[in-house]
């Protein structure tokens, strides 16, 4: 039995270290090897935890020079060097129109508002509701104001445009009144859009001015959506060897290296006399970007048509409608993605001017106590929307902004004067989700292309949430930072830069993802080719290197304040990533092997100890005897040693057939000479385990022949129950009893220490996905080597205890024979049984807590609940082992057991 | 031993009255190591009066011992039936068995002392799984009291003579208040003098507790003191006299 449990053991144990071996080896190399940022950029949190936060890229706009990209490049091992410049958020905007054809009356003339209601955060956040306008349509002949040919106006901040009606007694009154030029606003998110009039006539459907998208016939207004893009530079050629990005364009083409700004001077932009400076640029087919609006399109009474006629000025008129009671009458949903496929189209064709960008800060974090990370909130000024070319003063801000914020943004306005504007013109786009995918055990961040993954941590979180992930919105500052949605070449940073002068021209790269070439050997080869690598960046250029290589994605636990718009206090997971996992699972997949490998040979070594002891002990009449024929104390050690050891080679030649015979069908990867080593390793261990033993036959009295085989207690102790005298029989073969308890010490210490290293091993590397795989791939052999190792200590306590029965058989013959019931005499076994285990699992549980402390450190919530276990294990085994054997005392004949004593 | 008119003179109380003991054609085979069948009781039948002293006597062999045993229900016969206060023991499970044992005191050749109890508790023995309408430990001293061992309560088997580990043995066979005492051999470890003294304390208790005795022995002055005697060879009763 040992010598099986022996084998099957180590060749469980190195078949599973082959397998993680393998997974760690099969997932050591994800996108990228190695991640170089900007010195400083490694936040103290990452350092003390070896870790890589999912935001990486967030905050960092340049830093890292293209000369330190070349040295890079020359870096010996070096196959490939991937830079991402991040350049900044620009604002892209897209007129929808909202067709109310359909909710109009047979009224001769009506007013119809339209109120923008935005969410986001998977409709946690809801902003209050805005007007964006009003709809007049009236069956009067309406006619704009027009300049005719070769005339002029002056305009002043209060010259208002509007349009004429004719009412049907042939008065002629003013409506839709509109400034000339938006005035000055006191925040970029004034409701100033209510002024907004979009009047109709039905006699001439065509007279409202404007980017008219209604089909012919279809009367409306429009919601005006700005969004936020991320604009980032990268190397084409690089990036196309890194995740084959050409691989994902859907149309269009793909980046060039060449590409670069391309002067349109003879083209002027619509609305512009400008010419420009066109940007090629790649655009993302998905903007992982989480807003929704809802236009509630609603009948006002009457009374607002009489409103409409007073001649109001556009603000005056925009605040006597809001008092009106609006009927709503209809509700018009736009997603983001619905808005950001007309932004596309833009970029297409002709794109608005890039008069600003924007940049974001990294996010700090405050640790909690529970070791949760809380964001640490930021405000940010209205002046971070200043416009030096809106006649309002502020860009066009997405509502989404007055939400909380975590990033500090800074604004870049264009100072350049030049006439020469810039613009994005998309040559092609991409979709995401055809980038190949890596490994779900090693992936490392790859924000160029996605959101962070982050969702509910706990239930109230998943079910505000819906059980979806949270996304980034417009809000440039929020804590989730979309991925870029707009790439173009380096070659086109010089654009930005001269319209730009505060980019960061000299240092324009953010972060180099580096992938090494040339690794040969084993994992821990690779990695140390890789850090070679790695130092060799750190060394040439100073910049902070992470070895992404054997990392593994991980969570941390987000603790985000409530929003300041409905959103409550989330918890959230992230995906982060945990550096050197590789290392740490190959680390303690080693030392566990080693200390199993130990365990499993003491385990076993106790086992045929106690079955060489019990051999003797069976046979000291004979020993005696012996030792009356005058057989000197050297040859009847000699002669029992030789019998151990003789037994041990057929065991060890049972074992190997039994082992190899389990190992085949249990699938293990184990060399066959590993297999025939059992033959040996059982021989020697037998040999070891019968020195003792045989020692103490060779000292044996003659007299010992003709002793009784337990002798009485030197003290009596009152006996009045059943408990007593087993623990009464305990005391007569204490020796006896306490190798049992030391037999069955060792495989609970065995289990205790089996149950922490496993969970002192998930704790150091289930944090991460490739832990908690290769966690769950070794539980199988962990679960066979703690049963086996309880099972042997059982045995052991079995074989003493059954000793103990056979020698004293008449014993429980006499009290059978008095009146005892089978029952009450297999309560004694029991009892005796559950001494010998709870002695041996308490000593067994101290022994490996005392082992564990030494290995772990004395941290009572690891150790506790294993050696916990395996007592309770210790106890229900002996308790079973214990009845088994009481079960022989049902067949004892009662005469022939009295007649033979 | 006393007169079998000795009986009337000392009726039994309630509790203390003889059982009896009737034997039809009892069979026993054993197998011996050597694989060859032994018939140790053949076709005996027997009727044993409540309160009856009864040597069963033969040499060694003769199945004396086997037949103790299949009375007190330590073994099952082949054949046959053995009924005990009229009740057929073949037929009982486990726990009557039990019971039925409770109602019988042993008293073997070779004492069987429980060697790590005190001569007190080897006394308690047979009724410490059990509750009883007694007191067990006064009980126990009483009979160790009854047989001359007032003062060798707490002494371990080990420090007492072959006689008095059988006199503990005696009052152990007593503690139930059985109605009947299978001794094997009482006298059969014991020197001459000590046998005697056994020989008186079993007759006296006998007497006094109006027991039914059962005595296997080849000690012809026991015999002669019982009211029966039955000489078995080869497991058949030859002869069986008063």
């Amino acid at each position: 039995m040992a010598s099986v449990s022996f084998s099957l053991l180590t060749a469980a144990t190195t078949t599973s270290t082959a397998q993680v071996q393998g997974t760690v080896a099969r997932n050591l190399r994800p996108a990228y090897d190695i991640l170089v940022r900007p010195p400083g950029s490694t936040t103290p949190l990452e350092a003390s935890k070896g870790l890589v936060r999912d935001n990486y890229l967030s905050g960092i706009f340049g830093g890292i020079t293209l000369q330190q990209y070349a040295q890079i490049l020359k870096i010996p091992g070096v196959q490939l060097a991937a830079p991402i410049a991040m350049i900044g958020y620009v604002l892209q905007g897209v007129q929808i129109p909202i067709d109310v054809t359909n909710v109009l009356t047979p009224a001769a003339s009506q007013v119809l508002t339209l109120t923008d209601n935005r969410t986001t955060d998977r409709g946690l956040t809801r902003f209050p509701p805005s007007s964006i306008g009003y709809v007049y349509v009236t069956d009067d002949p309406l006619q704009s104001q027009a300049l005719k040919p070769g005339t002029s106006i002056t305009v002043t901040p209060t010259t208002v445009i509007e349009s004429t009606e004719v009412l049907p007694n042939g008065q002629k009154v003013t409506v839709c009144p509109s400034y000339f030029h938006v005035p000055n606003l006191t925040s970029p998110f004034a409701d100033y859009q209510a002024q907004n009039g979009y009047c109709w006539s039905r006699r001439d459907l065509t007279a409202n001015a404007g980017p008219v998208q209604l089909p012919p016939g279809h009367v409306g207004g429009y919601l005006d959506v700005v969004l936020p893009f991320l604009v980032a530079a990268i190397d084409p050629v690089a990036e196309q060897q890194l995740v084959g990005l050409g691989n994902a364009v859907t149309s269009g083409r793909y980046l060039r290296p060449t590409d670069s700004a391309v002067a349109i001077g003879a083209q002027p932009i619509p609305g512009s006399l400008a010419p420009h400076l066109q940007v090629p640029v790649l655009a993302t087919t998905n903007p992982f970007v989480d807003d929704t609006d809802q236009i509630t399109v609603s009948r006002l009474p009457a009374a607002a048509v009489a409103l409409l006629h007073q001649g109001l000025l556009p603000d005056q008129l925009a605040a006597a409608l809001a008092k009106e009671t609006p009927i709503p009458a209809e509700r018009v949903t736009l997603t983001a993605q619905e808005a950001y496929q007309q932004i596309l189209q833009q970029l297409s064709n002709s794109a608005p001017l890039v008069d600003a960008y924007w940049t974001s800060g990294p996010t700090t974090y405050r640790q909690l106590s529970g070791g949760d990370l809380a964001p640490l909130p930021v405000t940010n000024s209205n002046s971070v929307w200043t416009s030096s070319v809106l006649s309002n003063g502020f860009e066009a801000a997405p509502i989404d902004s007055t939400d909380l914020g975590f990033r500090q943004l800074n604004e870049q306005l264009r100072t350049n004067t030049s006439p020469q504007l810039l613009t994005l013109h998309a040559v092609g786009e991409f979709d995401p989700s055809k980038l190949p995918g890596f490994s779900a055990l090693s992936q490392v961040p790859l924000e160029t292309y996605y959101p962070p993954q982050v969702t509910g941590a706990d239930a109230a979180s998943q079910k505000a949430l819906g059980n979806q992930p949270l996304l980034p919105n417009a809000n440039m500052a929020g804590y989730l930072q979309q991925p870029p949605l707009i790439l173009t070449t380096l070659s086109a940073l010089p654009a930005f830069e001269q319209d730009f002068p505060t980019v960061n021209a000299t240092a324009p790269i953010s972060v180099v993802r580096v992938r090494v070439g040339g690794l040969h050997g084993s994992v821990r080869q690779q990695l140390a080719q890789i850090g070679q690598v790695a130092a060799a960046i750190r060394q040439a250029t100073g910049l902070d290197v992470d070895i992404t290589a054997g990392s593994s994605p991980t969570t941390e636990t987000i603790a985000l304040p409530a929003g300041s718009d409905g959103r409550p206090a989330l918890t959230l997971n992230e995906s982060w990533v945990r550096k050197a996992v590789a290392l740490v699972i190959l680390n303690a997949v080693d030392g566990k092997s080693l200390a199993l490998f130990v365990l499993i040979l003491i385990v076993c070594g106790f086992f045929l100890a106690n079955a060489a002891f019990a051999a003797v002990r069976a046979r000291r009449t004979e020993i005696g005897v012996l030792r009356c024929l005058g057989w000197p104390r050297r040859m009847i050690f000699m002669f029992i040693l030789g019998e151990v050891m003789l037994t041990g080679l057929v065991a060890g030649i049972l074992g190997t057939g039994v082992s190899a015979l389990l190992i085949a069908l249990l699938r293990l990867e184990v060399p066959w000479w590993r297999v025939g080593l059992v033959i040996p390793v059982a021989m020697l261990l037998a040999g070891l385990s019968g020195l003792v033993p045989a020692l103490l036959a060779a000292h044996a009295q003659p007299l010992d022949a003709v002793a009784p085989a337990v002798r009485a207690p030197r003290r009596p102790h009152p006996v009045r129950h059943i408990a007593g005298l087993a623990l009464v029989n305990l005391g007569r073969a204490p020796a006896r009893a306490a190798l049992a308890a030391a037999a069955l010490a060792v495989g609970i210490a065995a289990l205790t220490v089996l149950l922490a290293l496993n969970l002192a091993f998930d704790q150091g590397v289930v944090g991460s996905a490739l832990g908690g795989f290769v966690a769950n791939q070794v539980r199988a052999v962990d679960y066979l080597s703690a049963s086996l190792a309880i099972v042997l200590g059982a045995a052991s306590v079995a074989d003493v205890l059954y000793i103990n029965l056979r020698e004293r058989a008449s014993e429980f013959a006499v009290l059978t024979a008095v009146g005892w019931r089978r029952g009450h005499v297999a309560r004694v076994a029991i009892g005796e049984g559950l001494g010998i285990g709870l002695a041996g699992s308490l000593g067994g549980a101290v022994l490996g807590l005392a082992v564990v402390a030494i290995l772990l450190g004395p941290d009572l919530s690891l150790i506790a609940a294993p050696a916990a276990a395996a007592f309770v294990a210790g106890i229900v085994v002996t308790i079973v082992a214990a009845s088994i054997v009481a079960a022989t005392l049902q067949r004892l004949p009662l005469a022939a057991t009295l007649a033979e004593d | 031993m006393a007169a079998r008119d000795s009986k009337s003179s000392h009726p039994s109380r309630g509790d203390h009255q003889g059982l009896g003991v009737s034997l039809t054609a009892v069979s026993k085979t054993y197998r011996s190591g050597v694989g060859e069948s032994v018939q140790a009781v053949d076709a005996v039948t027997l009727d044993i009066p409540p309160g009856q002293s009864l040597a069963i006597t033969g040499r060694s062999g003769s199945g004396k011992s086997t037949l103790l045993h299949l009375i007190g229900a330590m073994d099952v016969p082949d054949e046959g039936r053995i009924t005990i206060d009229g009740m057929n023991i073949a037929r009982l499970r486990d726990s009557e068995r039990a019971a039925l044992r409770r109602r019988i005191g042993f008293v073997f050749q070779r004492f069987h002392l429980l060697p790590a109890l005190t001569a007190l508790d080897n006394v308690l023995a047979p009724v410490i799984p059990y509750r009883t309408d007694f007191d067990k430990v006064t009980r126990a001293r009483d009979l160790l009291g009854a047989v001359g061992l007032a003062d060798r309560v707490k002494h371990l088997p080990s420090q007492l003579s072959g006689g008095e580990q059988q006199r503990v043995a005696i009052a152990r066979a007593l503690i139930n208040h059985p109605g009947i005492v299978l001794a094997d051999e009482p006298t059969g470890n014991l020197d001459t003098h000590t046998g005697a003294e056994i020989v008186a304390v079993l007759d006296r208790l006998r007497i006094e507790r109006g027991l039914t005795l059962l005595v296997a022995t080849h000690d012809a002055s026991i015999a002669a003191s019982c009211d029966r005697t039955l000489v078995l060879s080869d497991g058949r009763i030859v002869s069986d006299s008063d």
